[in-house]
Protein backbone atom coordinates (compact mmCIF):
# COMPACT_ATOMS: atom_id res chain seq x y z
CA UNK A 1 0.00 0.00 0.00
CA UNK A 2 1.63 3.48 -1.07
CA UNK A 3 2.64 5.51 1.77
CA UNK A 4 0.04 8.88 2.23
CA UNK A 5 1.34 12.28 2.46
CA UNK A 6 0.41 14.04 5.75
CA UNK A 7 1.39 17.06 7.70
CA UNK A 8 4.93 17.33 8.59
CA UNK A 9 5.25 17.43 12.33
CA UNK A 10 7.50 20.25 12.56
CA UNK A 11 7.12 20.38 16.51
CA UNK A 12 10.58 18.11 16.48
CA UNK A 13 13.04 20.60 15.70
CA UNK A 14 11.61 22.82 18.53
CA UNK A 15 14.39 21.12 20.68
CA UNK A 16 17.12 21.39 18.09
CA UNK A 17 16.92 25.18 17.99
CA UNK A 18 18.74 26.63 20.39
CA UNK A 19 20.53 30.11 19.81
CA UNK A 20 23.30 28.26 19.33
CA UNK A 21 22.01 27.61 15.27
CA UNK A 22 21.22 31.37 14.73
CA UNK A 23 23.36 33.46 12.26
CA UNK A 24 25.64 36.02 13.63
CA UNK A 25 24.85 39.52 11.82
CA UNK A 26 26.34 42.74 11.60
CA UNK A 27 29.85 41.42 13.31
CA UNK A 28 31.27 40.30 10.27
CA UNK A 29 31.29 36.44 10.49
CA UNK A 30 30.99 33.69 7.90
CA UNK A 31 27.49 31.86 8.29
CA UNK A 32 25.67 29.14 6.39
CA UNK A 33 22.80 30.16 3.94
CA UNK A 34 20.49 27.38 3.52
CA UNK A 35 17.57 27.20 1.18
CA UNK A 36 14.81 24.26 1.84
CA UNK A 37 13.62 23.91 -2.04
CA UNK A 38 9.76 22.44 -0.52
CA UNK A 39 8.12 20.94 -3.52
CA UNK A 40 4.31 22.00 -4.25
CA UNK A 41 3.67 20.45 -7.22
CA UNK A 42 4.33 17.90 -10.09
CA UNK A 43 2.72 17.33 -12.92
CA UNK A 44 3.47 14.76 -15.72
CA UNK A 45 2.30 14.80 -19.25
CA UNK A 46 -0.99 14.32 -20.00
CA UNK A 47 -1.57 14.02 -16.13
CA UNK A 48 -3.28 16.30 -13.29
CA UNK A 49 -0.86 17.94 -11.21
CA UNK A 50 -0.67 16.64 -8.11
CA UNK A 51 0.00 18.72 -5.20
CA UNK A 52 2.58 18.02 -3.08
CA UNK A 53 3.04 20.77 0.11
CA UNK A 54 -0.60 22.12 1.16
CA UNK A 55 -0.21 26.11 1.84
CA UNK A 56 -0.68 24.95 5.08
CA UNK A 57 2.34 22.87 5.50
CA UNK A 58 4.05 26.02 3.99
CA UNK A 59 2.26 28.75 6.60
CA UNK A 60 3.56 26.06 9.01
CA UNK A 61 7.21 25.86 7.90
CA UNK A 62 7.63 29.33 7.12
CA UNK A 63 6.07 30.09 10.74
CA UNK A 64 8.58 27.58 12.52
CA UNK A 65 11.83 28.71 10.40
CA UNK A 66 11.30 32.41 11.19
CA UNK A 67 11.13 31.65 14.80
CA UNK A 68 13.44 29.63 14.76
CA UNK A 69 16.38 31.68 13.05
CA UNK A 70 14.20 34.99 13.61
CA UNK A 71 13.41 35.59 9.70
CA UNK A 72 13.34 34.08 6.41
CA UNK A 73 13.28 35.05 3.33
CA UNK A 74 10.89 33.48 0.74
CA UNK A 75 11.84 33.57 -2.27
CA UNK A 76 8.74 33.23 -5.73
CA UNK A 77 8.17 29.73 -6.40
CA UNK A 78 10.56 27.74 -9.02
CA UNK A 79 9.97 25.86 -11.66
CA UNK A 80 12.03 22.94 -12.62
CA UNK A 81 12.03 19.80 -15.08
CA UNK A 82 12.78 16.18 -13.96
CA UNK A 83 13.50 13.12 -15.93
CA UNK A 84 11.80 10.38 -13.59
CA UNK A 85 11.78 6.51 -15.23
CA UNK A 86 12.73 8.19 -18.65
CA UNK A 87 9.36 10.67 -18.41
CA UNK A 88 9.72 14.42 -18.36
CA UNK A 89 8.16 15.62 -14.83
CA UNK A 90 8.08 19.80 -14.41
CA UNK A 91 7.88 20.56 -10.65
CA UNK A 92 7.51 23.25 -8.50
CA UNK A 93 9.02 24.37 -5.38
CA UNK A 94 8.47 27.15 -3.24
CA UNK A 95 12.03 27.96 -1.86
CA UNK A 96 12.47 29.35 1.86
CA UNK A 97 15.85 30.56 2.92
CA UNK A 98 17.85 31.26 6.10
CA UNK A 99 20.99 32.03 7.74
CA UNK A 100 22.33 30.44 10.31
CA UNK A 101 25.56 29.41 12.21
CA UNK A 102 28.53 28.03 10.53
CA UNK A 103 28.32 25.34 13.14
CA UNK A 104 27.21 21.53 13.27
CA UNK A 105 23.70 21.98 15.47
CA UNK A 106 22.67 24.04 12.11
CA UNK A 107 23.52 21.06 9.57
CA UNK A 108 21.59 18.64 12.43
CA UNK A 109 18.65 21.24 12.25
CA UNK A 110 18.61 20.93 8.31
CA UNK A 111 19.42 17.22 7.97
CA UNK A 112 16.60 16.35 10.64
CA UNK A 113 14.25 18.84 8.55
CA UNK A 114 14.87 17.22 5.01
CA UNK A 115 14.04 13.86 6.73
CA UNK A 116 10.91 14.93 8.56
CA UNK A 117 9.79 16.67 4.97
CA UNK A 118 10.88 13.33 2.65
CA UNK A 119 8.89 11.07 5.21
CA UNK A 120 5.58 13.25 5.53
CA UNK A 121 5.23 14.25 1.53
CA UNK A 122 6.58 10.79 0.76
CA UNK A 123 9.21 12.34 -1.59
CA UNK A 124 12.34 10.46 -2.33
CA UNK A 125 14.48 13.69 -1.86
CA UNK A 126 13.88 17.15 -0.60
CA UNK A 127 16.39 19.06 -1.55
CA UNK A 128 18.46 21.70 0.99
CA UNK A 129 21.54 23.56 -0.08
CA UNK A 130 24.29 25.17 1.92
CA UNK A 131 26.13 27.71 0.93
CA UNK A 132 28.67 29.49 2.65
CA UNK A 133 28.57 33.32 2.82
CA UNK A 134 30.43 36.16 4.57
CA UNK A 135 28.22 39.32 6.16
CA UNK A 136 29.48 42.10 7.03
CA UNK B 1 13.04 49.38 -7.65
CA UNK B 2 9.48 49.73 -5.63
CA UNK B 3 8.17 50.12 -1.93
CA UNK B 4 8.87 47.50 0.66
CA UNK B 5 6.29 47.63 3.25
CA UNK B 6 5.90 46.04 6.56
CA UNK B 7 2.01 44.14 7.21
CA UNK B 8 0.29 41.66 9.59
CA UNK B 9 -2.99 40.26 8.52
CA UNK B 10 -5.74 39.89 10.89
CA UNK B 11 -5.11 36.08 11.86
CA UNK B 12 -3.78 33.36 10.60
CA UNK B 13 -6.73 32.11 8.47
CA UNK B 14 -6.15 35.60 6.69
CA UNK B 15 -2.57 34.40 5.98
CA UNK B 16 -3.59 31.12 4.95
CA UNK B 17 -6.05 32.69 2.03
CA UNK B 18 -3.07 35.06 0.97
CA UNK B 19 -0.51 31.97 0.27
CA UNK B 20 -2.23 31.12 -3.39
CA UNK B 21 -2.08 35.26 -4.15
CA UNK B 22 1.40 35.20 -3.21
CA UNK B 23 2.46 31.99 -5.22
CA UNK B 24 1.38 33.82 -8.56
CA UNK B 25 3.87 37.00 -7.13
CA UNK B 26 7.11 36.44 -8.89
CA UNK B 27 8.82 38.26 -5.96
CA UNK B 28 10.97 37.83 -3.31
CA UNK B 29 9.38 38.59 0.64
CA UNK B 30 10.48 37.83 4.14
CA UNK B 31 8.80 37.06 6.94
CA UNK B 32 9.77 38.33 11.04
CA UNK B 33 8.71 37.01 14.09
CA UNK B 34 5.43 38.08 15.52
CA UNK B 35 3.77 37.59 12.14
CA UNK B 36 5.05 40.18 10.82
CA UNK B 37 5.78 40.62 6.60
CA UNK B 38 8.22 42.71 4.51
CA UNK B 39 6.29 42.43 0.85
CA UNK B 40 6.52 44.93 -2.38
CA UNK B 41 4.41 46.84 -4.25
CA UNK B 42 3.60 44.12 -6.34
CA UNK B 43 2.26 41.78 -3.35
CA UNK B 44 0.30 44.49 -1.73
CA UNK B 45 -1.72 45.30 -5.15
CA UNK B 46 -1.99 40.96 -5.74
CA UNK B 47 -3.44 41.04 -1.64
CA UNK B 48 -5.71 44.09 -2.46
CA UNK B 49 -6.88 42.41 -5.85
CA UNK B 50 -7.82 39.66 -4.21
CA UNK B 51 -9.69 41.64 -1.25
CA UNK B 52 -7.16 39.85 1.37
CA UNK B 53 -7.81 42.38 4.39
CA UNK B 54 -4.11 43.33 6.03
CA UNK B 55 -2.51 46.42 7.92
CA UNK B 56 0.36 48.01 7.64
CA UNK B 57 2.94 47.99 10.30
CA UNK B 58 5.26 50.37 8.55
CA UNK B 59 3.93 53.67 7.66
CA UNK B 60 2.35 54.03 4.34
CA UNK B 61 5.26 55.21 1.80
CA UNK B 62 4.37 59.15 1.47
CA UNK B 63 2.99 58.95 -2.19
CA UNK B 64 0.54 56.37 -1.63
CA UNK B 65 -1.06 58.92 0.94
CA UNK B 66 -0.93 61.43 -1.87
CA UNK B 67 -2.74 59.27 -4.06
CA UNK B 68 -5.52 59.06 -1.04
CA UNK B 69 -5.87 62.49 -0.73
CA UNK B 70 -5.26 63.58 -3.96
Amino acid sequence: MPKRQRPPKLAVLDKMASPAIRALIGIGAVVWRYTVLVPVEEAKPGEEPKRIATDDDLLNLQEVLTKHFLGLTILPISVGYGLRENQIELNKHAPLVVYASATSPSDLYFQKLRRELEDALVQETILVERQEVWLH
Amino acid sequence: MGSIHLIKFPDRNTELRAMPVFHNVPVTRVRFPNDILGVTDEHIQALKAAKIPFQYVSKEPAHAQKAKTA
